[in-house]
């Protein structure tokens, strides 16, 4: 590593604490990005929308990955991560750069990887299996009343309505009115999707959460994948004669 | 309210004078290409610039423009899609709806751990590619896909090891890695064309328009997550700014920084922390100025605020804001059918009074 990535920090703490996870944490390299010291201001914590309800501290998220306090990390680890918002307004207000939402980023990966996100993720099986099967994260026929009563009353009657009212929104506009998926995505769009997960070592880690969704992918994959990987082969044909 | 970039200004002085982490990822991306480790999509056709954080120039291109689309806003907010098409059918721009788009699946990635960065960044590659390969210019209608995409960009930028692992994937779809040479959200884009909204909208539309008073709430992956590439500096103007220049009166509220609650997990599995971080917002939007509606730019922001007000009756509340998207003003202004061209009827919060105070017919 030149001298210039070097982050003074992170470095002097790798070398002499911490436990399992905050090692595996460190392996991330926006962790390197995201620790530039902590003041203990406090600013992220007056600033983040989980702090004002749960018992979750940006500030604390700093500080134990600055002293390599295993025992905070794990518990954050096993349950208070998954109460971030994502919002970053963390990163957007600490005057030393931190980004707590990146480094709850990266122990989010590791507890899924590790097998502690089951509870976490109950209740997410319906758009998992649609990013993997569908390439989309969301589709009008989730939207139920059932599992959104507190959306009112409107909800129920839209729901009723949504194929008239679509089909007259997106008359001209092929592929947009569809109930299953955002919008039609092609087959070949979809494998392209598969295939990046699988290559990537992403769809083996969905496993250790739902192993029951990766023989889905998979079977789905086989069952195309001769007439995809032509396809596939003519672009990468196509690709090299542009290099030429 | 003004959304002359002025306050903000000073801030982008402030930064050069300091010469404080000042982050130049166009002259960054030049490199890489003169190296051969990246290309650069350009920008085709005419474009205008706006200035970003460190008084950078960001091109906005006006015309061929990809629609990366949303799948939050498709599925459950179509009307706002349809409000983009709508606003470039009447100002002559041509634009490409891919079916070959995937979701960028950073809602998915956010909410759930599930997937990694090179997943990622290869699935934001892949989008870039599309475009790249159709010849039209990048544009983003979600505010967690451009987050995202502002984010990908930058980390595959700055980690050659993430950039060999990504090229990887994509040569195994006979892909190459193509960044943009601009990621930009459409709401930026209908604020570089607020002139021609203007000057092309239906005079009666327009008096309508400047009987509203008006907040704004942008999405916090439009400006948190990587808060350097947006026009206006720190503080976003895009939403407000084309709003004004219509003749809406913006107000100011003490909350506009706030998360809306959406939460990526949350707005699925811990709906009380969405409601409650709701409740602070709306409650200073009623007691400080009380708008005729909240105007959006996110997906997430947008199902939030036009989702959960009904359910504040629980704690005693009763807010009825209509949640409107900047390109739904847009297409109105142009003279868009509310709810044939511009989608209204699919959101929850009444719009029927914000119409009638308009003077737009909805039966």
């Amino acid at each position: 590593m030149s001298e210039e990535n070097k982050n003074p920090v992170t470095e002097k703490i790798e070398s002499a604490k911490g436990g399992h996870f905050y090692k595996e944490i460190m392996k991330d390299f926006r962790i390197k990005e995201s620790l530039h010291g902590c003041l203990n201001c406090g600013t992220c914590v007056a600033n983040c929308p989980a702090a004002a309800f749960y018992d979750y501290s940006p500030r604390e998220v700093c500080q134990m990955m600055i002293e390599g306090d295993e025992e905070t990390i794990e518990e954050y680890m096993k349950g208070k991560i998954w109460n971030c918002a994502q919002c970053y307004s963390c990163k957007y207000r600490c005057p030393k750069e931190n980004s707590a939402a990146d480094i709850v980023m990266a122990m989010r990966e590791i507890a899924v990887r590790e097998g502690l996100a089951e509870e976490a993720l109950a209740g997410y099986t319906r758009i998992a299996k649609l990013v993997l099967t569908r390439g989309n994260q969301l589709a009008p026929d989730m939207l139920s009343p059932d599992a959104f009563p507190d959306w009112g009353p409107r909800m129920i009657e839209l729901s009723s309505k949504k194929m008239e009212m679509r089909e007259e929104l997106f008359k001209g506009f092929p592929g947009m009115n569809v109930v299953d998926r955002a919008w039609a995505a092609e087959d070949y769009t979809i494998f392209e999707m598969q295939k990046i997960w699988e290559e990537s070592g992403a769809l083996e880690k969905v496993g250790t959460v739902f192993p029951f969704l990766v023989d889905i992918v998979q079977d789905d994959m086989d069952d195309k994948r001769d007439e995809m990987e032509v396809k596939i082969n003519e672009k990468k044909a196509k690709l090299e004669a542009s290099k030429k | 309210m003004s959304y002359e970039i002025n306050d903000v200004k000073t801030g982008i002085n402030h930064a050069k004078g300091m010469n404080y982490h000042v982050h130049d990822i166009r002259a960054e991306m030049k490199k890489l290409e003169e190296e051969g480790e990246i290309k650069i999509g350009r920008i085709i056709g005419p474009y205008k610039e706006e200035e970003v954080m460190y008084g950078i120039k960001k091109k906005i291109p006006l015309d061929m423009h990809y629609q990366h689309k949303s799948c939050g806003q498709c599925a459950n907010l179509p009307g706002v899609p349809r409000s983009n098409f709508y606003y470039r059918d009447k100002l002559g721009i041509k634009y490409y709806n891919d079916m070959q788009q995937t979701s960028c699946t950073a809602w998915n990635y956010h909410a759930s751990g599930l997937g990694n960065l090179v997943q990622l960044a290869s699935v934001a590659a892949r989008n870039w590619h599309r475009a790249y390969e159709e010849g039209y210019n990048f544009t983003i209608h979600c505010v967690t896909s451009f987050g995202n995409y502002l984010e990908m960009r930058h980390l595959l930028v700055s980690n050659k090891e993430l950039r060999d692992a990504v090229k990887k994937v994509l040569a195994s779809l006979g892909r190459e890695l193509v960044i943009p040479e601009e990621i930009v959200h459409d709401s930026e884009i209908a604020y570089a064309l607020r002139d021609k909204i203007f000057e092309a909208a239906d005079p009666k539309r327009i008096e309508g328009i400047k009987r509203l008073r008006a907040v704004e709430h942008y999405g916090c992956h439009f400006f948190k997550q990587v808060s350097d590439d947006i026009i206006g500096g720190k503080r976003p103007i895009v939403v407000g700014g084309l709003a004004s220049h219509l003749g809406v009166q913006m107000e100011e509220y003490s909350k506009w920084f706030m998360c809306c609650g959406f939460g990526f997990r949350h707005i699925l599995v811990n709906r009380e922390f969405t409601r409650s971080a709701q409740n602070i917002k709306l409650k200073a939007i009623k007691e400080e100025v009380d708008p005729d509606m909240i105007l959006v730019n996110c997906t997430g922001c947008g199902t939030t605020f036009d989702k959960t007000q009904w359910i504040q009756k629980a704690v005693g509340e009763d807010y009825h804001y209509p949640v409107i998207f900047y390109s739904q003003l847009a297409a109105l202004a142009l003279g868009a059918h509310p709810f044939k061209e511009a989608g209204l009827d699919f959101h929850v919060t009444p719009v029927e009074p914000l119409l009638d105070k308009m003077g737009i017919a909805y039966n």
